[in-house]
């Protein structure tokens, strides 16, 4: 049997754990910059309030309903999810961390129990441990489970149901509009629709071959889900990613090459900061500039550069004179910029780095340097030891005015008792 | 001379978060050894008194004089422990008017009451005691007796 886990309106009810005044108002989440709606509480759906909405608009519409809005704190929504996840994985070690509020578990070596009962009391003490409400929906595989997460969300009040039987799936498949089945995007959905496809029942009543014509292999794997077949497989481990970047949006006009620069190690830090979390080092690097494609009466300009490196590194202080040197490349006078990013790729395990001739004499003062530093900001904070060339001003920063405090992970920040 | 590296710091990465120390004994060449070395052990940390279940602890700050009657001052540090049950007489945070506030449990007979220890806050009944909401059990309080230490924020930050 299959569970799926999913938060109720994850980072809303983070928020709502720490600041118990925006229980029961309407609360929106807003993307990077402050411009849009990314996440909403079930009070602001009602209101009418969607994803992506602009939040001068919905301001001025619905601010006199209460509305709460907040900038995004991925670093209270990040500790909040590792809580979370910590809590589920003590009921099973065969888990799949989804996404940062979504997590499925294999229970096969769990014949003999309770299902019912063993899942309630994961979900319970879920929310009497970290203050987070989950959904749990259970089935035969991984889809149907998701499926039955979302019922369970909507037509339950407990936030949990199991599909029993075939009645049960077919009774949710039929339930369940086609467009909101997972993976079925809006392309196909409109597809779909024009066939007289309504609900995700109709699609599982298609003949497979025609599936797989419409849909290639991943919506027939989807099909044989919903009719109980498992197709999409467990992912225990998170399997190795292709590169690690950052490029965040401005939060004023840039034009000076000092201010890229800076913003560019502050990125190019953090990647590297998740490159050594997994013993990760890189050969390629890539740097990129671009102004705003929206200011269309402005003069445009884009321009991305790339390098390989002789040998595979993780050295801070070794990709930012590269990176520095790429920008210094495409850096025009004259632009007003919105963003610069930086995008590490090949990567090699540490430990498989392939070292030539040439390679640095400094190697092992390298290493000393980098393990000083990590072991510094290990302990007494992110970029507390930094390179100056960092800067502290970062005047180019997004806006983020509504940001809540870190409140698990700063001592400063901590919650007031009165 | 050189060291001996006798802990490894695989074996300390646990101890991330408290004091990491290396445990180095005088080369063998330059005398006699430590007669401690097969003795010893990771020195304790202070996260050792704290905290037994990191994934549901929290902390938080006292402001104003309100709580001094169940023990907590301005300043103080409370380690709030949400995998615990309130028992008789536990010091408990809970939700009030859109912030936090402590309270201490006492049982009396079948009843419940919330006790403040401070006239302006009479104890209060609990209606309900098996739903009693609940945001934390207190299980530590850190105090710092030469706390007049301001945060970041000034003494008071405002609460939101």
């Amino acid at each position: 049997m299959i569970v799926h886990a999913d938060c109720d309106a994850f980072y809303v009810s983070s928020e709502r754990v720490f600041n118990p005044s925006l229980i029961g108002k309407p609360v929106v989440i807003l993307s990077n910059g402050d411009h849009t709606v990314v996440a909403l509480s079930k009070e602001a759906k009602a209101l009418g309030i969607k994803r992506g909405d602009n939040i001068k608009r919905i301001m001025a519409l619905y601010g006199h309903h209460g509305l709460q809005a907040l900038s995004s704190n991925y670093t209270l929504y990040g500790d909040m999810s590792s809580r979370v996840m910590e809590v589920f994985g003590q009921y099973t070690p065969d888990m799949e961390f989804y996404s940062i509020d979504e997590a499925f578990a294999n229970l096969y070596r769990h014949k003999y129990i309770d299902l019912d009962s063993y899942v309630m009391d994961a979900k319970n003490k879920i929310l009497q441990y970290t203050g987070i409400p989950v959904s749990v929906g259970i089935g035969q595989t991984k889809a149907l489970a998701k499926t039955a997460t979302k019922y369970a969300k909507k037509e339950t009040a407990n936030g949990f149901y199991r599909i029993k039987n075939n009645e049960d799936r077919i009774r949710l498949l039929k339930w369940l509009p086609v467009g909101d089945v997972w993976g079925i995007g809006s392309k196909y959905e409109e597809k779909l629709l024009a066939m007289g496809i309504k609900t995700a029942y109709d699609f599982s009543i298609m003949p497979g071959e025609k599936v797989n014509e419409l849909m290639t292999i991943v919506g027939y794997r989807l099909w044989c889900e919903l009719n109980g077949q498992q197709r999409i497989n467990f992912e225990y481990e998170v399997p190795n990613k292709k590169g690690i970047g950052s490029a965040k949006g401005f939060g004023t006009k840039v034009t000076e090459l000092s201010q890229l620069q800076e913003a560019l190690e502050v990125y190019l830090s953090r990647c590297c900061d998740k490159l050594r979390a997994q013993n990760l080092a890189c050969k390629h690097l890539s740097v990129f500039i671009h102004t705003n494609p929206f200011a269309t009466e402005e003069p445009q300009y884009y321009k991305s550069i790339e390098v390989e490196l002789p040998v595979a590194t993780y050295h801070t202080h070794l990709l930012k004179e590269e990176a520095n040197k790429l920008l210094k490349g495409i850096y025009r006078i004259g632009f007003d910029y919105k963003r610069v990013g930086v995008f590490l790729s090949r990567l090699v395990p540490i430990g498989a780095i392939q070292s030539n001739l040439f390679d640095n004499p400094n190697t092992e003062r390298n290493a000393k340097l980098t393990a000083v530093l990590d072991a510094m900001n290990g302990r007494y904070g992110r970029d507390k030891l930094r390179f100056a060339s960092m800067g502290y001003k970062h005047d180019w920063k997004a806006r983020a005015d509504k940001l809540s405090l870190h409140f698990t992970t700063d001592k400063d920040d901590i919650i007031l008792i009165q | 001379m050189e060291s001996h590296l006798l802990v490894s710091k695989e074996s300390l990465a646990e101890y991330k978060d408290s004091e990491i120390s290396y445990f180095i004994a005088p080369g063998i060449a330059c005398g006699f050894p430590s007669p401690a070395t097969d003795s010893l052990e990771v020195r304790l940390s202070i996260t050792d008194f704290f905290t037994s279940n990191p994934t549901a602890t929290f902390f938080g700050r006292a402001i104003g004089s309100s709580l001094e009657g169940i023990g907590i001052f301005e300043n103080d540090v409370l380690v709030i422990d949400r995998s615990l049950r309130p028992v008789n007489n536990d010091i408990i945070v809970m939700t009030y008017e859109g912030g936090f506030t402590a309270k201490k449990v006492v049982k009396e007979g079948n009843e419940v009451f919330l006790i403040s220890e401070n006239p302006e806050y009479p104890p209060v009944k609990v209606a309900d005691p098996d739903n009693l909401i609940v945001w934390g059990v207190v299980s530590k309080i850190i105090k710092d007796p030469r706390s007049v230490v301001k945060n970041r924020y000034g003494h008071i930050r405002k609460v939101i």
